[in-house]
């Protein structure tokens, strides 16, 4: 976060960071934790500050897209508020890998972000993908993922921190469920094209090598195995993305194809 | 996994809820805006009311999804409850999909 980006005074919690106070570095998990296993983690949350960050350039996407879709004002503000809580998450992040740490650690770099072009859809239907894209599919994945860390998660830093983001997030999904229920024929349309590939997209951005310590001792401090974060993903697919887009009549019969054959990325 | 069926709750199913509410709310601030304009005189007596009380979603202590009003107050609503919170828009015709345990 640059020095000129600040945690609003209209967001979620009135200019707070978090609801509850994230806990000190000192006694329990935390402070049992060998060094080398803190500097992991340190890691871990430093690079979970990037991503939240470019999440954050994401919801401006997001909330232009609305706008121009003219979408339900509470809508749009719910996204508008977003852009300030993935700040919010950049932050908790940042504070929690430099508690581990034991230093206080300065903003990772900010990551790109590549916003999918969508060719050959309508400007109104491309909107739609865009908020479907960043809420419907990834926000709901990462509710999945974050309810998976906090079920592994011990360290009342971690567990405190995970909860602060999935409270979030599952707002955030609630905006994309919202627009696909309501999409227009045409963008309905758009969506069960282009939705195959959006999936496969996004699973292959989750399974990225992201180049941060892995090992089972993370897992108490948030940052689940990765094989329950694979499984997580196949489930999030399964159980909330498909049924959920099917009760919207989106066609789903490739992806649930594609997740029977393994869901190659 | 019991997480699923009630993040399919709080995410799809709320979700879904909360955009026919937006657009049931955007027809009827239309049809509002066309009777005003066509009948002036008449006074609107019905209101769209709020069609985004939806609360946010906090965690809880014991990882379960919780709503929170604008105070910051919880009201617990645990499967039960998001379930026949469900029910009751799903017999408005606001929900998209019946909901499952």
């Amino acid at each position: 976060m640059a020095a000129d980006e600040v945690i609003r005074p209209d967001g979620r919690w009135g200019g707070r960071l978090t609801r509850r106070d994230l806990p000190m570095v000192g006694e329990g998990a935390i402070g049992a934790a060998a060094l080398a296993t803190r500097e992991r983690v340190a890691e871990v949350w430093l690079a979970r500050a990037a991503s939240e960050r470019r999440v954050a350039d994401s919801f401006v996407v997001v909330r232009a897209a609305l706008i121009a879709l003219g979408a339900d004002a509470a809508l749009i503000a719910l996204a508008d508020r977003a852009i300030d809580d993935e700040m919010r998450h950049a932050e908790i992040s940042r504070i929690v890998a430099s508690r581990y740490a034991g230093r206080e650690l300065a903003h990772p770099p900010r990551l790109a972000l590549a916003v999918p072009r969508h060719d050959g859809v309508s400007a109104s239907a491309r909107h739609v993908l865009h908020v479907v894209g960043q809420c419907a599919i990834n926000e709901t994945i990462a509710s999945v993922y974050l309810e998976n860390a906090l079920a592994f998660a011990t360290a009342p830093l971690a567990r405190v921190a995970l909860r602060e983001l999935l409270a979030d997030e599952i707002d955030h999904a609630r905006i994309g469920w919202a627009v696909a229920g309501a999409a227009s024929p045409d963008a309905r349309r758009a969506l069960g094209v282009e939705l195959p590939r959006m999936c496969v997209a996004n699973l292959r951005m989750w399974r990225a090598p992201r180049g941060v310590p892995e090992g089972p001792e993370l897992a108490a401090h948030g940052a689940p195995p990765p094989e329950s974060v694979e499984r997580g993903l196949l489930v999030a697919f399964r159980e909330l993305v498909v049924p959920g887009f099917a009760s919207i009549g989106v066609e789903t019969a490739p992806i649930a194809c594609w997740l029977d054959a393994g869901a190659a990325t | 996994m019991q997480v699923r069926s009630r993040l399919f709750h709080a995410v799809v199913v709320s979700g879904l809820a909360l955009g026919s509410r937006a657009a049931a709310a955007s027809a009827a601030a239309a049809t509002i805006a066309t009777v005003s304009i066509a009948a002036s005189t008449i006074p609107v007596g019905c209101s769209a009311g709020d069609p985004l009380d939806l609360p946010p979603m906090v965690v809880d202590e014991n990882n379960r999804v919780r709503e929170a009003d604008d105070a910051g107050a919880e009201v617990v609503a645990d499967a039960e409850v998001m379930d026949a919170n469900m029910d009751a828009n799903e017999h408005d015709g606001d929900a998209g999909w019946p909901p499952t345990k």
